[in-house]
């Protein structure tokens, strides 16, 4: 049984162009939603922070309620047809900031990992084999596509090796719903954001089905 | 045994697509050609419905000339004057300019119902002349 | 190592590729051209859109390739060129071309085109070799967006070309720079 925070995917350009979560606690996506919600419920009791969107969710508004059950995904932009947090500002700095800083650490690790290892590899990429690293609540998993996108995943810290996973995501996901699409900017010289319904579902599905299975671990 | 022949193809509104003199070149000629291959059109068109073929023999004749006729199913004409009548060779020598034709077709900048400017072409025609008429 | 490619692009080529009809993706192409040449009027810039266009196919096509086998970062520029040829070339069109006039420095070299599906069917009007319209451009455009999602900077064009009336086409690779990493912007 695998638990799955977070996945974040970077561009080559550093940017995060894709971001969702499903079992975490507090983050500044949800704390966005549920001040959302609580605007729209007519409340203005954003004290209370909520331990589980979800539940904060249901409680409140009848507005966000049916989309309650999806994972929050960023970034959005104004024409973007995921569940919108909030129509007017697609920006979240606290989200853009934790973007940042979880790229700089995956970053920075992988590179000191390569520079200790002193075999000779191709220039970039991740040589060094970078996987992942743990703390005593969670576990960072890392993968590097060959064209230098980074999928970087969180889950519970019982979770190994995710690299299958990863692996999986980049070639099956990623490169079928998001590199296949025409619509998809993959201008080498700058990024945008994933706002695919069908790389998002299938990302969704394929994540609630190892979250279900116990043969991964 | 030398002789004559004049191969033209001739495009759905009736002007020539592709014009040729092989063997013998007679410059006199040359504007008899086309006028006898001309009158012969309106020979073909009734021919045509008289036959489930491509191939419909030979249509017309003005004095020794024989004018044999192939008409594909997106009704361009290949006609043939010819004074021996040699009626399996030139149905041979039809089929393979048919193909040689489609072949052009294929080309993305040949564009329908226009002149076949291509050296190529013209090379090939004279080559299956060379094999079935002469 | 070579043998290896080889392999490897006979394996994708053979259980991971869709195949479609040859003809109607040649006969695609063709109008396609022809519509450019229309609208341009101008060879020089129909080989310039070509070459963006492929350039945009370029920059999906090698995740493509690099997912459906198991093909790690090459190692070096000569590596890229076997697995240019022996994979993507014959992974996407099924052809191997050939590798061959490296320059002393490594850096270039040229893939010999024996046989190449887009110019099929195709002879070029006079005008066009005269004005030296490159039929097949799109290719070089490929390369080179592949190999800029691989951090190579390339100059990628036709030197010869068989539609033009040379005896064999070849598209020569030129390795501008190998481009760096991206690093994060610092925050002030």
């Amino acid at each position: 049984m695998v638990v799955v925070y977070t996945i974040y995917i970077f561009d080559r350009h550093c940017e995060c162009i894709f971001y969702t979560e499903w079992n975490r606690g507090r983050s500044p996506l949800s704390a966005e939603r549920s001040a959302a919600a609580a605007t729209v419920g007519g409340r203005s009791d954003g004290s209370k922070e909520p331990a589980n969107t979800a539940h904060a969710v249901d409680g409140t508004g009848t507005h966000l309620s049916g989309d309650s059950q999806r994972p929050l995904v960023w970034p959005t932009t104004a024409n973007s047809t995921a569940n919108r947090v909030s129509l007017e500002s697609p920006r979240n700095i606290a989200m853009e900031e934790e973007a940042k800083l979880v790229y700089g650490v995956a970053f920075s690790t992988r590179n000191i990992i390569n520079k200790l290892n002193s075999k000779d590899g191709p220039q970039g990429g991740n040589p060094g084999g970078f996987m992942s690293f743990a703390t005593n609540t969670y576990r960072l998993h890392y993968y590097e596509s060959p064209t230098g996108v980074k999928f970087i995943l969180t889950t519970d810290i019982a979770a190994v090796s995710m690299q299958p996973v990863l692996e999986m995501i980049y070639r099956n996901i990623y490169v079928e719903y998001v590199v296949k699409n025409p619509l998809f900017n993959v201008d080498p010289h700058t990024s945008s954001p994933i706002e695919n319904d069908y790389f998002r579902a299938v990302l969704n599905n394929y994540i609630r089905e190892i979250s279900s299975t116990t043969t991964v671990a | 045994m030398s002789s004559t022949y004049y191969f033209a193809i001739v495009g759905t509104n009736d002007s020539p697509l592709y014009e040729t003199e092989l063997g013998v070149q007679r410059d006199e000629s040359k504007y008899l050609n086309q006028f006898i291959v001309h009158a012969a059109l309106d020979l073909v068109d009734d021919a045509q419905f008289m036959s489930t073929a491509c191939y419909l023999k030979t249509v017309d004749r003005y004095n020794d000339w024989n004018v044999s006729a192939y008409v594909t199913p997106s009704n361009i004409r290949l006609m043939l004057l010819h004074e021996a009548k040699a009626d399996d060779a030139i149905r041979l020598f039809f089929t393979d300019c048919h193909e040689l034709y489609l072949k052009t077709l294929l080309n993305p900048f040949y564009e329908p119902n226009t002149p076949i400017q291509s050296q190529a072409f013209d090379v090939k025609v004279n080559t299956l002349a060379k094999k079935y008429l002469f | 190592m070579e043998k290896q490619y080889k392999a490897i692009g006979e394996e994708a080529w053979k259980n991971n590729a869709e195949k479609i009809n040859a003809e109607l993706f040649i006969f695609t192409y063709g109008s396609l051209v022809v519509q450019l040449v229309k609208d341009y009027e101008n060879y020089s810039a129909v080989n310039k859109q070509l070459d963006k266009m492929g350039y945009n196919i370029g920059v999906r096509m090698v995740d493509d390739m690099m997912a459906r086998t198991s093909l790690e970062r090459c190692t070096g520029f000569s590596a890229t060129a076997e697995v240019i040829a022996k994979v993507g070339f014959k992974l996407f069109l099924n052809v191997i071309p050939t590798v061959a006039n490296w320059s002393a420095d490594a850096k270039e070299f040229s893939l010999i085109l024996d046989d190449n599906p887009l110019n099929d069917f195709c002879e070029l009007p006079p005008k066009a070799v005269a004005d030296g319209l490159r039929y097949s451009n799109v290719l070089c455009g490929v390369i080179r967006g592949a190999l800029e999602m691989m951090q190579m900077q390339t100059e990628v064009e036709y030197v010869r070309d068989v539609l033009c009336g040379d005896d064999v086409s070849e598209i020569r690779v030129k390795l501008l720079r190998m481009l760096d990493e991206e690093v994060p912007a610092s925050d002030d």
